[in-house]
């Protein structure tokens, strides 16, 4: 809202403080005005402030003015409102108006004035409009306009002459009803929107727009001014559903003075009188059928003590109240009575009359304090574990990304082998995020793609972020909120350095990380295989396990996926769900006691079925539960030509240790030997 | 020890003298039994003192052994120490997830517990029990997505304060982090996804001083001692009196600069006292409790810290940005 110094003079005497252009600017801002701008127009300075949509009253520079007049004590000096006298019977021209839905017009005013020459308007309001950014247009137009912006309140000016019956009638549009407004485009109309019709058709909308049709011009010599108040959620509504904002309809919907339709018609009939020459030809006709009625209301002392934390003196309360148009009235010690003016509407509540007190008081004279402490603070019990997973990804080498929760369903369809259900979003802003993501591969994958473009070749990302499922119910009330977690790598895998070569990131590498980042949560996932995945390679690719349940996936991202996406390197990537891993708290550590004697190590090597998956090996090696049997790992595996067909070479290395002594060469033997016989006796394996 | 030159070598004499079983030395002990009784102990000693010589000798070639084999390490093995050293990969949390611990952190030493609530947020919990009802001008101002009449995606974590006052009683000081989700268009500055931290804070006797050193509290721990704040008249549906709260500007000290505009202030956030009706949807006592509450960008600080000039650098994970942090 552009607010012009040298009109705010009109309603109060800033000059008189001495204080300057930026100390005004200072105080609007301190009392809630926010000015974000100062600028010189000619001789004038125009401030922009911004003013909240609670507070319409100061969308004009009489209300901008009393609040400067509140906070420096001085006098707010209001035009002279009162109506000029009304030709002689004879000569009068009818006018009737009927409110048909007082409901959503509580009050409409009008007054016929004739003899007006519509001409350029003078110097001075000229220079007026101009400073907030208006365009002069003629006379009439201007006087609406200035009324507007000077106290706030919409007016309009119709051609008498073009008013079909000499009557303006308040009603909803009828079925099928059009009008073309003045900005030349041809509405249609629903029976929601609230129109101002004469005898036979809409000639305004209400509160929005005039009609093109009863336009004033050049040759108009006789004028209906209207000055109303509409209720602010229909002319919302039908200003939403027109697409149509105007300064009118701006003020209307924030809620316009309910007291300021006469005084602002009034005011408008003796600018245009005095400028023109033209002379009042109707009453001011004012249909007013539920008159508003001010509010009393208390204001308690203490509530400002109990919510600004000052106290503030009974005489300071009225001054400010006072100056604001609350017509306060101290009772005792301990409130003021107040009554509430008809262009505050916002206020609504008691401590909506604390802050006009702290605002003019000043935030600035509130103390600082700080709350003596009640509460002991704590993370969420999900923090640990976040914790823990983006510290072990960190260490490793991955950089955490963040996309948006927004999909389409096409990009996830790349990554299904089923589409399944996605929530939508009702009204998307763009064709690019219309529903909720239900992984985060695709986003990740993506985000790989887009650096490879910027030219990054090694890149390990991960990504922990909520997924959303639909549910079963069709307007999504059971709709669930998952956290997964995502990682995807491609290049070289970590480090590569002049005097080493680690190779291209695979599969083992990424499948390393997770194994690290499992088991720092205390769990152990099982991997099995997995060959229908939509996206992952069907020969790469391994389905996560915890406990029983699938919790997600590990893979190569599928040849014809990475085609589409125009890879040329390996992409790994894994998904899975972090609701099982978080749904108890982190373990704490548990120790246990070193053994002091040493531990003997014995390798096999061995030839195995390639078919065999080695965790078959594993499992039954920990199913036979070997005393001293403390630790067993692959530590080479070999297939080529020197082999059988069909078979591999592992060596596999076992560590035996005793709690209690030293073992004999024996005791190792003997165990080892119990291993070696039951994996040749399970899986025929040959141990070279 | 003629031509014995390294360590094995040394090792095989040593054997074939001092070796407990083989050793020659060992051998002649072995012997001394057949002796007459009177010669043994003279020879005896005589072995003894042999082995005692044996064994220093070997000592001092062993020892000569180690420093000449350590001379030629020390002469051949050089190294370019100028060369770069292993690159172990690095990786980095995401700024927002810095920005975010480092604002729960100093919230959470200030006794603030840390709540969550769901994204996808009924009208109520998001509006209604706010304060903005249907057809307030509120509601156009944050534009919304929906995701069905009564569904939303959250437009800012304030549903959280509802939440937490639902389910409990004051004393109540909680921050409510996470996602929020405006209809606007992606440019530099506004993305139609972002993150906020929400703070509540109620209990008897709160008042403004509080909010103001709270928060005064809260940003010299996050930019520096001496940041100053000030609180100026704003509004919001769900807090009267409100506030919008600007800090002293972190890269001028408030003198001045480019970033905050000449003004020394840099607006950061909405706040104000929690309104009477918010307490009284969810049963608190307005007489009797007050509170305040703010709302804060993430990413809005975030972008001040770093002075990162677009919004969208967050969102596209390009890891030239992201290994900056």
């Amino acid at each position: 809202m552009k607010i012009s110094y040298s009109w705010l003079q009109d309603y109060v005497d800033i000059d008189m403080l001495g204080v300057g252009v930026e100390e005004v600017a200072r105080a609007l801002t301190m009392v809630g005005l926010a000015v974000e701008g100062i600028e010189e127009v000619g001789p004038d300075t125009v401030f922009d402030l911004d003013v909240t949509t609670n507070r319409p009253d100061c969308l004009s520079h009489l209300g901008v003015a009393r609040e400067l007049a509140a906070q420096f004590r001085l006098r707010l000096n209001k035009p002279e409102m009162t109506a000029l006298p009304t030709v002689e019977a004879q000569e009068r021209l009818p006018i009737e108006i009927a409110i048909e839905e007082p409901g959503l017009c509580p009050r409409y005013a009008g007054r016929v004035l004739t003899d007006v020459r519509i001409e350029e308007s003078p110097d001075w309001l000229k220079a007026r409009l101009e400073a907030v950014g208006q365009r002069p247009i003629n006379n009439i137009v201007d006087v609406t306009n200035f009324v507007l912006f000077g106290l706030g309140h919409p007016l309009h000016a119709f051609d008498y002459q073009k008013l079909n019956g000499r009557k303006i009638v308040v009603r909803r549009a009828r079925l099928g009803e059009r009008i073309t407004t003045l900005d030349e485009v041809k509405r249609e109309l629903t029976p929601e929107m609230l129109m101002i019709c004469d005898a036979q058709v809409p000639v305004a909308v209400a509160g929005v727009m005039g009609g093109a049709d009863s336009e004033i011009g050049e040759g108009s010599t006789t004028i209906l001014l209207e000055s109303a108040f509409f209720q602010p959620a229909t002319v919302r509504s039908t200003a939403r559903s027109l697409g149509l904002s105007t300064e009118a309809s701006y003020r209307f919907e924030r809620r316009a003075d309910p007291m300021m339709p006469v005084q602002a018609l009034n005011y408008a009939c003796r600018l245009i009188c005095e400028m023109t020459g033209a002379r009042c030809v109707s009453e001011v006709v004012d249909e007013n059928p539920a008159p508003y009625a001010p509010r009393p209301f208390t204001l308690r002392l203490s509530r400002i003590k109990q919510v600004m934390g000052v106290d503030v003196s009974a005489g300071n309360v009225a001054d400010i109240l006072s100056g604001l148009g609350f017509a306060p009235e101290v009772q005792g010690e301990e409130a003021v009575e107040v009554c509430i003016p008809s262009f505050r509407g916002d206020v609504d509540v008691e401590d909506d009359l604390v802050e006009e007190v702290a605002r003019h008081v000043g935030y600035d004279k509130i103390p600082t304090r700080y709350p003596a402490p009640t509460t002991i603070g704590h993370f969420t019990a999900e923090e640990p574990h976040d914790r823990r997973i983006i510290s072990t990804l960190v260490g490793l080498g991955f950089y955490e990304a963040m996309n948006l929760s927004f999909t389409i369903p096409a990009k996830e369809e790349r990554f299904l082998t089923q589409v399944s259900a996605m929530i939508p979003i009702s009204n998307p802003l763009t064709e690019m995020d219309t529903h909720l993501r239900t992984m985060l591969a695709p986003g990740l994958v993506e985000s790989l793609r887009q650096n490879l473009n910027f030219g990054n070749r090694n890149v390990r990302l991960f990504e922990l972020g909520p997924v959303f499922f639909p549910g079963e119910s069709e307007n999504f009330t059971d709709h669930r909120e998952v956290r997964h977690l995502a990682l995807a790598a491609t290049g070289e895998a970590f480090g590569s350095h002049w005097n080493h070569s680690a190779g291209e990131f695979d599969f083992f590498h990424l499948k390393g990380v997770v194994e690290r980042l499992l088991a720092g949560m205390g769990a152990t996932a099982e991997f099995e295989q997995l060959s229908d995945s939509a996206y992952l390679h069907p020969g790469v690719a391994a389905s996560i396990r915890l406990g029983g349940e699938t919790i997600g996936v590990i893979g190569e991202l599928h040849p014809r996926v990475a085609e589409a996406y125009k890879f040329t390197t390996r992409v790994l990537i894994a998904e899975f769900s972090l609701e099982s891993l978080y749904a108890a708290p982190l373990a704490e550590p548990e120790y246990q006691r070193l053994v002091r004697f040493p531990a003997v190590e014995r390798d096999l090597s061995f030839l195995l079925d390639r078919e065999m998956p080695f965790s078959t090996i594993t499992s039954a090696v920990q199913a036979l539960r070997v005393q001293g049997l403390k630790d067993f790992r692959l530590i080479d595996l070999y297939y080529g030509q020197n082999l059988p067909q069909g078979k591999i070479s592992l060596t596999v290395r076992f560590t035996f240790e005793d709690p209690t002594g030293t073992l004999t060469q024996n005791e190792v033997s003997e165990r080892y030997s119990q291993v070696v016989e039951a994996l040749k006796l399970q899986f025929a394996i040959e141990p070279r | 020890m003629q031509g014995v030159s390294s360590l094995d070598e040394l090792t095989a004499v040593r054997d074939k003298y001092l070796s407990r079983q083989r050793g020659v030395l060992a051998l002649e002990m072995r012997k001394l039994g057949s002796l007459p009784s009177a010669e043994r102990p003279a020879a005896g000693q005589l072995l003894n003192r042999l082995k005692g010589v044996v064994t220093e000798e070997l000592e001092r070639f062993q020892e000569e052994l180690k420093s000449s084999a350590n001379a030629v390490r020390l002469k051949t093995e050089f190294l370019d120490v100028s060369l770069p050293g292993f690159p172990y990969p690095e990786g980095k949390i995401h700024p927002i997830r810095r920005v975010w611990r480092e604002m729960e952190e100093i919230f959470v030493r200030m006794g603030f517990s840390v709540e969550t609530g769901p994204q996808i947020e009924s009208d109520y919990y998001n509006f209604e029990a706010l304060n903005i009802p249907k057809g307030h001008p509120a509601r156009d101002d944050q534009d919304t997505l929906y995701i069905s009449d009564n569904l939303v995606l959250r437009t800012h974590t304030s549903p959280v304060q509802i939440r937490t006052m639902e389910g409990k009683e004051p004393p109540i000081r909680i921050i409510a982090p996470g996602r929020v989700y405006r209809r606007d268009a992606v440019d530099a500055t506004h993305s139609p996804m972002f993150h906020q931290i929400e703070g509540l804070v109620v209990d008897e006797g709160i008042t403004m001083a509080d909010l103001k050193g709270s928060l005064e509290a809260f940003f010299q721990q996050l930019f520096s001692p001496d940041t100053k704040i000030r609180m100026r008249p704003s509004y919001f549906p769900f807090v009267e009196p409100g506030a919008e709260v600007d800090v002293s500007c972190i890269f001028c000290s408030g003198k001045g600069c480019r970033v905050c505009k000449g003004s020394g202030w840099i607006e950061i956030l909405g706040a104000g006292m929690v309104h009477p009706k918010v307490f009284s949807m969810v049963g608190y006592d307005p007489e009797k409790y007050t509170g305040f509450a703010w709302g804060m960008g993430i990413d809005r600080i975030a972008i001040l810290k770093y002075q990162v000039e677009d919004l969208r650098l967050f969102f596209e994970n390009d890891i030239r940005f992201l290994s900056q942090f």
